[in-house]
Parts: C-alpha cells; sequence; structure tokens
C-alpha cells in the first residue's frame, strides 16, 4: 500500500484546528505577560471556574445565550478584581512575589470554584445549545466527512476553531484599531513611558485582566466539549505552554503561530512516529518535547525578544 | 514673567544615600531653562522628582499655582508636562507614527467601541489629532521615516522621534533628559534649532538636562549648576560661567 495523502492531510487539518484552540489559551497568557510581565499560573483555573459557572447556569435551566452573556460578566468582574485586588498593592514588587501571587490565586480559585459549585464531573454538549448543523446548509459541512475535499474532519472542530478564530482576529483588531489596544501595546513596551505621556496604567491592566477573562470563558467552553468540565481541564491549560515556549512569550502572532504548530506537530507526531517512541499516545508528551527541542535551538521562543542587555 | 515652576528645599534620599540635597530654584514660564553639573550631580533625579516619577522626602515643587510634595506622572500629563528620558523610551514595537500618536492619547474623546467600528467621535478624533502629529512631523522634517518602526532607527532620529512625541500633547512645559546626548555636531545643531523654535515659537517653557556647556551657553535663558546634589549655581548663562564654584565643579580645584 501506498502512502496515505488523504490521510495525511487529514491529519494536518485536523491538528490545525486544534491548534487554533491551544493558540487561543496561549494567548491569554500572552497578554498579562506582555502587559505586566506575570506569568499568570492562574489561567488555567480561570478556565475551569468560567466554564464551570456557564455549565451550572444551564443545568438550573438558564438559556445558553443568557448564561454566556452572565458569565462573561462574572470573568470581566474576576479579572478586574484579580488586578485590584491581587496585582495592584504588589505593583512594583518582584516578579517572583507577583508570580506567586498567581500561584496562590490558581489553588483560590480551585477551591472556591469547588465551594459555589461542586467538584463533580460535568459534560458540556454544544450541540445541545447551538445547533452546529448550521453547517450542514453548507454542503461542504455534510456530517464529519467533507466530500468536496473527499475528506474526514470532525465537524465541532471546525466549530470550534472557527469561534477560536473569531475571537482572535477581534482581538488582533481590538488592539490594532483601538486607542485602548495602542494604550496596552505602549504599556507592554515601556511602563515609565507610557505614565508620561499620561496613558493610565492601571486601567490597562484592569482591561487586560478583563479580557483575559473572556478569553478564559471561550476557550474553557470549547474544551470543555473535548475533556468534560472538570479539574482535567487545568490540565489541557498546560498544552499552552509549550505553545508560549514555541511562541515566545512576549508575541501574540507567535502564539497563533506556536499554537498551530504544536496542534499539527503533536498529531504527526502520534500518526508517523508512535512507533519509533515505543507505541500510541505520545500525543500526551509530545507538544512538551516539540518545545524542548525548540529551545535549544531559539531560547527566546520564534517571535520572543532576544533579550539583550547593556553591559 | 511668573514663574510656572518653583523647586522649594527638595531632598531625595534612596536608602543612605542622598541624591538630591536641599535644592530651590524657580523657572520662568516661557524661558529656556538648563540644569547641567557633572555625572551623578543630580539633574536626572530632579527631573524625576518634578514629573513625579520620585518622591522626595522633603520640599515641594508648585506647578502652575499648585504645591504639592508629588504627582503621579499621568497627572503631570495631564497638567501638561511632557518629558523625554535619558536612555530613549519609545515604545519600540510601534512606528514612529504610532509612537507620536500615543502623545495624543489624552485627547482621544471616543471609546474604544467607537473606534473599533470606525464611527461616531473616533473619525473626528482620527482626522484632529492625526493632523497634529503630522504638523509635529513635519516640524522635525521626520516625514520619509513616518512609518518605520523606531527600532530600526538611528539614536539621533529615536531621539527626534521622542522630542515629537512630548510635543504632540501641547505641553505646557517640556522636560527634556539630555536631548543631545551621544549626538554628532550636525544632529546637535539640529537638536538645538528644534528646541529654540519650539520655545520661541510656541512658547513652550523647556527644563533641560544637557552636558555640551556650548550648548547650554548658546540657548538657555537661565542656568542651575549641580554638583554631589547640591546647587552651587544659578543665574543667566554668562553669570554662571563667571561663578568660582561652577568653574572648580567643573575644571577641578587646585589644592
Amino acid at each position: 500500500m501506498g502512502f496515505d495523502f488523504v490521510y495525511l492531510i487529514e491529519v494536518v487539518v485536523g491538528g490545525l484546528l486544534s491548534g487554533v484552540m491551544y493558540s487561543l489559551v496561549a494567548i491569554g497568557f500572552v497578554l498579562i505577560y506582555k502587559s505586566s510581565g506575570i506569568f499568570n499560573f492562574a489561567q488555567g483555573t480561570m478556565l475551569l471556574f468560567a466554564s464551570l459557572t456557564f455549565v451550572k447556569m444551564t443545568e438550573n435551566g438558564i438559556g445558553f445565550w443568557t448564561a454566556l452573556f452572565i458569565a462573561s460578566g462574572i470573568m470581566v468582574i474576576v479579572g478586574v478584581a484579580t488586578e485590584k485586588f491581587v496585582m495592584r498593592p504588589l505593583a512594583n514588587q518582584d516578579l517572583l512575589a507577583l508570580f506567586m501571587a498567581t500561584v496562590g490565586l490558581a489553588t483560590f480559585q480551585e477551591g472556591f470554584a469547588q465551594f459555589m459549585w461542586d467538584s463533580d464531573v460535568h459534560g458540556l454538549q454544544m450541540n445541545k445549545f447551538i445547533d452546529i448543523s448550521l453547517l450542514d446548509s453548507n454542503p461542504i459541512f455534510i456530517s464529519d466527512y467533507i466530500p468536496w475535499l473527499d475528506l474526514l474532519i470532525p465537524r465541532f472542530d471546525i466549530f470550534a476553531s472557527l469561534v477560536a478564530g473569531t475571537l482572535i482576529v477581534v482581538l488582533a483588531f481590538f488592539f490594532q484599531k483601538t486607542n485602548t489596544g495602542m494604550a496596552l501595546r505602549a504599556v507592554s513596551d515601556d511602563h515609565m513611558a507610557a505614565m508620561a505621556v499620561g496613558i493610565p496604567l492601571q486601567k490597562v491592566w484592569a482591561i487586560v485582566w478583563a479580557v483575559t477573562g473572556i478569553i478564559a470563558l471561550v476557550s474553557g467552553l470549547l474544551w470543555a466539549e473535548r475533556v468534560s468540565v472538570s479539574f482535567t481541564l487545568i490540565e489541557a491549560v498546560m498544552k499552552a505552554l509549550p505553545v508560549i515556549l514555541i511562541g515566545g512569550l512576549t508575541s501574540i502572532p507567535g502564539a497563533i503561530i506556536g499554537g498551530l504548530v504544536i496542534g499539527v506537530g503533536e498529531k504527526l507526531g502520534e500518526i508517523y512516529l508512535a512507533d519509533l517512541f515505543g507505541g500510541q499516545g505520545i500525543e500526551l508528551w509530545f507538544a512538551y518535547f516539540m518545545a524542548l527541542m525548540f529551545l535549544v535551538v531559539r531560547p527566546q521562543g520564534m517571535f520572543g525578544e532576544k533579550l539583550i542587555e547593556r553591559v | 514673567m511668573s514663574d510656572i515652576l518653583k523647586v522649594e528645599n527638595v531632598t531625595l534620599q534612596f536608602g543612605g544615600v542622598k541624591a538630591i540635597t536641599d535644592i530651590s530654584f524657580n523657572v520662568k514660564e516661557g524661558e529656556v531653562c538648563a540644569v547641567i553639573g557633572p555625572n551623578g550631580a543630580g539633574k536626572s533625579s530632579m527631573l524625576n522628582v518634578i514629573n513625579g516619577v520620585y518622591l522626595p522626602q522633603i520640599g515641594t515643587v508648585t506647578y502652575n499655582g499648585v504645591t504639592r510634595k508629588t504627582i503621579n506622572p499621568r497627572d503631570a500629563a495631564i497638567a501638561g508636562m511632557a518629558r523625554t528620558f535619558q536612555n530613549i523610551a519609545l515604545f519600540q514595537g510601534m512606528t514612529v507614527l504610532e509612537n507620536i500618536m500615543t502623545g495624543r492619547n489624552l485627547f482621544m474623546k471616543s471609546t474604544w467601541l467607537e473606534q473599533g467600528l470606525n464611527i461616531g467621535r473616533a473619525r473626528e478624533d482620527e482626522r484632529v489629532n492625526r493632523l497634529a502629529v503630522e504638523k509635529v512631523i513635519k516640524f522635525l522634517q521626520i516625514e520619509s521615516i513616518r512609518k518605520t518602526p523606531v527600532a530600526k532607527l538611528p539614536y539621533g532620529l529615536q531621539k527626534r522621534v521622542e522630542l515629537g512625541r512630548a510635543l504632540v500633547a501641547e505641553p505646557k512645559i517640556l522636560l527634556l533628559d539630555e536631548p543631545m546626548a551621544g549626538m554628532n555636531l550636525e544632529e546637535k545643531a539640529d537638536m538645538s534649532c528644534f528646541i529654540l523654535e519650539i520655545n520661541k515659537e510656541q512658547g513652550i517653557t523647556t527644563v533641560m538636562i544637557e552636558h555640551d556647556m556650548g550648548v547650554v551657553m548658546d540657548i538657555s535663558d537661565h542656568v542651575v549648576v549641580l554638583d554631589y546634589g547640591k546647587k552651587i549655581g544659578d543665574g543667566t548663562p554668562s553669570e554662571v560661567m563667571a561663578n568660582q564654584d561652577v568653574i572648580d565643579a567643573y575644571l577641578g580645584v587646585s589644592h
């Protein structure tokens, strides 16, 4: 039997689709890091908290859009409150102290989520709420099989990456076109100069945390469809770490491309290299392995800033 | 003319080290005031106290008739203070145009929603502020590098862009921290012309830290001399030149 070229394309497309979702999670990290130099360890629990809040609401009979709206509101409040009560009092402290604060925050959010809701595993079937068969009206998307291209691609993956991709585009637009976005880029480049031209540093931070809250909600819901709403969701977020290592912590385009590279890489690895590494299941760790190899070659990541210090 | 800025008995300490000791001086509205002194004399610290970056332990700064111990740099910007930094503090990820545009952020009246959708007040904002930015770009003769990322520019031009960012905010007072450091003769001449023109044509009060004595004597109306955190001279350029303490500080004293 010759090489199955169609299958290869399926694998690559599948990888790209899941890569978009890695990218979205990674952007959450990058935004906070760019604007305040903090690696936000609580990103994963924010994701869990967001999707748990949403799921509990829908389980109690609140409609999809209402629940989405309320959950967004709650995540904005959580984000702004985190900035105001956790990060702001620690401004100008050692970065390690700030990082430890996010570790504490993660533990708190994990406990708080259990206290508020519960620690059960919740299933989340998006197609209960949104009719993704909408895609069916387009003849390309009938079931998971795409006759037009003769490929087999899960429909939900297409839907999820469309949502994630749209959010990424909206965010990119927001940061390029608005004054708030310009302020954020200014703050990420130079705090002191940003303040000197009159940019409200704390307001920018609050906006970044609020946006991160929204990203956590959206990516949480998309991931939850695959891995259910439970504490394993936090581990899903850990997949964003190799993405950041490859893309660089300071670059949004890096996060996007890093996500795609990891998505495709781990799928290709699983399918074509598994035998070399001793069987199936290497998808679980192959992303980290790729990141490690990448670090050897380019420690600052693909688009990260190379730190040059004047001596 | 009245004093736009009064520094009174300011002392600034970092731990046990006194950066500034009991310094007072006034800046008249509309003048170019140079703050000079050997390395480590406390010049930049002084500027940072005025701008609100450092909080002095003792003393007050009166600006525009308001006396205070410190100000938040953002409030200073709102009150019409614009500044440049000793080690260029441009936004490295942005183009020249974008950098100068950030200097207009206090003039933006539209919300992010209007800007994102380019509706309502956003268009007017864009028009008015872009016009102001273009005026500054033309004045500083940097039209050709408008779209260049600042990180790619040579040092002298970066200094010029930073001046542009401060100038576009239509400040009452400009604080320039070594605007000519590291420049060659030609660049210095250009920069001197810009500073003089800003001062004479637009009437913007300028406080400038500078090392080049030739430049200082040429363009300033008033010179304040610091040495080891203390004020040792204050007056017109010719008065300061004749001051024995100043001569000693610069040339050393024979024992």
